[in-house]
């Protein structure tokens, strides 16, 4: 098709014209505001990846000369994964040690371990012993039907009664009271009990609305790092997990744990000061450098989510955070070698073969 | 020293780009300047929807110089984005060409970005070593460690009395230059070295030499094994098992008869050896067992127990 000349008549006027212009600029810009941000996560992946590809030696090294005498820096990375190997590759039980944060791996001893210190822990409707006996007729029409035990949220079915049965929040799909049971006994554990909680309502929310996860990154009484999440279910495999991180001051971070995409969506807490004096009562409770305690905040405040000794995946952020973060877990390491070597549990032995 | 560019140019390559991409060059920075003053136009033109200017031309609202103006700027913001989409496709291969040497190191042609956190991450003398040296480090007296184990050892006396106390009878000599450092790791003690005229040689506690393993220090196969090997890593392991430090070096001399004197026990060594990844790895797998008895300690006498107001937590499972 060939166009015609267009005719001075024709033509739009100057103004309508720079009005096209400034709309046409306006969308570039947005548009290299976007990539420009895109290129920003790209770097940050690319210098979280850089630290990852090296040997442990070569990443908290500091560039001294000499490597053998550089006192090399912290780093996050290296120090929560001392700690997940103690736990996950059975260094700690060939030595005898369990840990005691292992006994707030249950939910439900988590939850009495944070009522004990009063924080807000989620109303319990019911307990049975196995997946069979739960009462479904004696619960609400919203409701949290879990396991005592099991991370990622594979055994935490949120429901919502329908006529024709549940709608499983965490997914959006109809469920079947059998469907649910069978899905518990898979993951069924001798030790493993079954709890039905209120269904906690994200804060100004719809009911219904589930709230995010507020996980943060705690070292003995202080917590450092707070991400907000959504998306972070094992049972939720199309869901893209999305994620924003503040400061404890409620300073958001862009870009610090890049490999995980940043979400737009999920909503930033408006009580960073609750969260932070929970998560620091809690923290300062177990005799621990490092642990991850889990929040959600409703309309009647601050709820206890859960304790994590040993996250699946301990953020890998880009190498000025994974310092201050290695700072602030050698210091929580400082001050609890501080503490027990106050209370005399911890110095050198002397024998008694004199 | 040599082992700083072992294996690891490729490494420095990417960190010297990454860096240039994270800390902008003055010319980057000046385009970014340039984005924020058309930014900074936009901002003024959106105070007053009929006027655009710049501070060096005065535009009249509607006049074919504010067309112009705004074409400019349109092919302006284009350049801008035909660079990032450029820079883009560059970062985008760099990246997956970190995530195939990852996935080689996994046993995968390419890791996937979300894997990457998963990793358990690998076992490292000097990494854990350097990290409990800082975290002792934050003591009011940094030599003498949170636990005052430096202090403690640094009087020969006490380091006696510790000895004795043990059923180890050797004699104390703080002044004697080592010739032997023991790697010990709270009752393990995976790695020797012998030390003679600035050259090194490591033996495992059973005299056998795995060569050379410390590319920074020059080897000597000849330097001979101590005369009574056995008595001393005995010694080292029975030290260093009531020391509440995961890891600690403790040096020896020989006397011309072979008997050991013990120089010192390190808790706060100024070198640790660089070795070769395999053994960085070996000793450290003792490392990271060596923090777990650590713990024991504190663990035995419940001072690790979870605290609840009035007392210690405990819970038990009820339906």
């Amino acid at each position: 098709m060939t166009s015609e000349p267009t005719s001075a008549a024709q033509r739009p006027s100057r103004k309508v014209r720079i009005e096209r212009a400034r709309s046409r600029l306006a969308a570039l810009q947005e548009r290299l505001a976007k990539r420009q941000d895109g290129n920003h996560e790209l770097r940050a992946q690319i210098a979280v990846l850089t630290e990852e590809a090296k040997s442990p030696a070569e990443r908290q090294a500091t560039g001294a000369a000499n490597l053998e005498t550089d006192p090399g820096k912290p780093s996050y990375a290296l120090s929560a994964r001392l700690h997940r190997r103690a736990n996950t590759t059975g260094v700690n039980i060939r030595e005898g040690l369990r840990e005691p944060i292992l006994d707030l791996y249950t939910k439900t001893a988590g939850r009495a371990f944070a009522a004990a210190h009063g924080v807000a822990v989620p109303l319990e409707l019911g307990r049975w012993p196995d997946p069979d006996a739960v009462d479904w007729d004696s619960l609400p029409d919203r409701f949290v039907l879990k396991s005592s035990r099991g991370g990622g949220g594979i055994s935490v079915f949120p429901l919502e009664r329908t006529d024709e049965g549940f709608v499983d929040r965490m997914v959006d799909e109809p469920v079947t009271i059998q469907e649910v049971t069978a899905k518990l006994w898979k993951k069924h554990q001798d030790a493993s009990v079954y709890i039905a909680e209120e269904f906690l309502q994200a804060k100004g929310g719809e009911p219904g609305q589930m709230p995010h996860d507020i996980k943060v990154f705690c070292f003995y009484g202080e917590p450092a790092f707070i991400e907000v999440r959504t998306g972070d279910w094992s049972r939720a495999r199309e869901t893209e997990q999305r994620l924003r991180t503040f400061l404890p001051d409620g300073t958001e971070l862009t870009h610090v744990r890049a490999l995980i995409s940043a979400g737009r969506d999920v909503t930033a807490p408006e009580d960073f000061e609750g969260v932070v004096q929970a998560a620091r009562v809690l923290s300062q409770a177990i005799r621990r450098p490092i642990q991850r305690i889990d929040f959600y905040e409703t309309d009647r405040g601050i709820v206890f989510g859960e304790i994590t000794q040993n996250p699946g995946r301990p953020p890998s952020l880009v190498p000025e955070w994974d310092e201050r973060l290695g700072r602030a877990y050698e210091d929580a390491y400082a001050r609890l070698l501080a503490d027990l070597t106050a209370e005399g549990a911890l110095g050198v032995e002397f024998g008694d073969k004199g | 020293m040599q082992q700083d560019h072992k294996g690891s140019g490729f490494l420095v390559r990417i960190g010297r780009r990454v860096r240039r991409a994270v800390q902008p060059s003055p010319a980057a920075e000046a385009e970014s300047a340039q984005v924020e003053t058309v930014g900074a136009e936009r901002r003024s033109e959106g105070a007053d929807e009929s006027e655009l200017s710049t501070a060096s031309v005065p535009v009249r609202p509607g006049s074919i110089e504010e067309l112009r103006a705004l074409r400019a700027q349109i092919a302006q913001v284009q350049a801008e984005l035909a660079a990032a989409d450029q820079e883009r496709e560059s970062l985008k291969a760099e990246r997956l060409h970190l995530q195939e040497i990852l996935g080689a190191q996994h046993g995968k042609r390419v890791l996937p970005r979300l894997k990457v956190e998963k990793t358990n991450g690998v076992a490292s003398l000097v990494a854990g070593a350097r990290m409990m040296q800082r975290v002792h480090g934050k003591a009011d007296d940094p030599v003498a460690g949170i636990d005052g184990a430096g202090a403690l050892f640094a009087d020969a006396e006490r380091t006696t009395a510790f000895l004795r106390s043990h059923g180890v009878r050797s004699e104390v000599d703080p002044a004697a230059v080592p010739t032997v450092v023991v790697h010990a790791f709270k009752g393990r003690t995976p790695l020797l070295e012998l030390w003679a005229e600035g050259q090194v040689r490591h033996l495992t506690p059973g005299g056998e030499d795995p060569g050379d393993i410390r590319p920074g220090v020059r080897y000597d196969p000849e330097i001979p094994a101590p005369a009574r090997l056995r008595r001393l890593v005995r010694a080292s392991r029975t030290l260093s098992t009531y020391v509440p430090r995961p890891y600690v070096q403790i040096r020896w001399c020989e006397k011309r008869d072979g008997t050991p004197v013990l120089v010192g026990i390190d808790v706060n060594p100024q070198r640790i050896p660089v070795l070769t990844p395999e053994w960085d790895e070996r000793l450290g797998k003792a490392f990271d067992s060596g923090h777990a008895r650590m713990l024991m300690q504190p663990y035995k006498v419940g001072a690790l127990d979870n605290r609840v107001p009035g007392g210690t937590f405990s819970y038990e499972e009820t339906v």
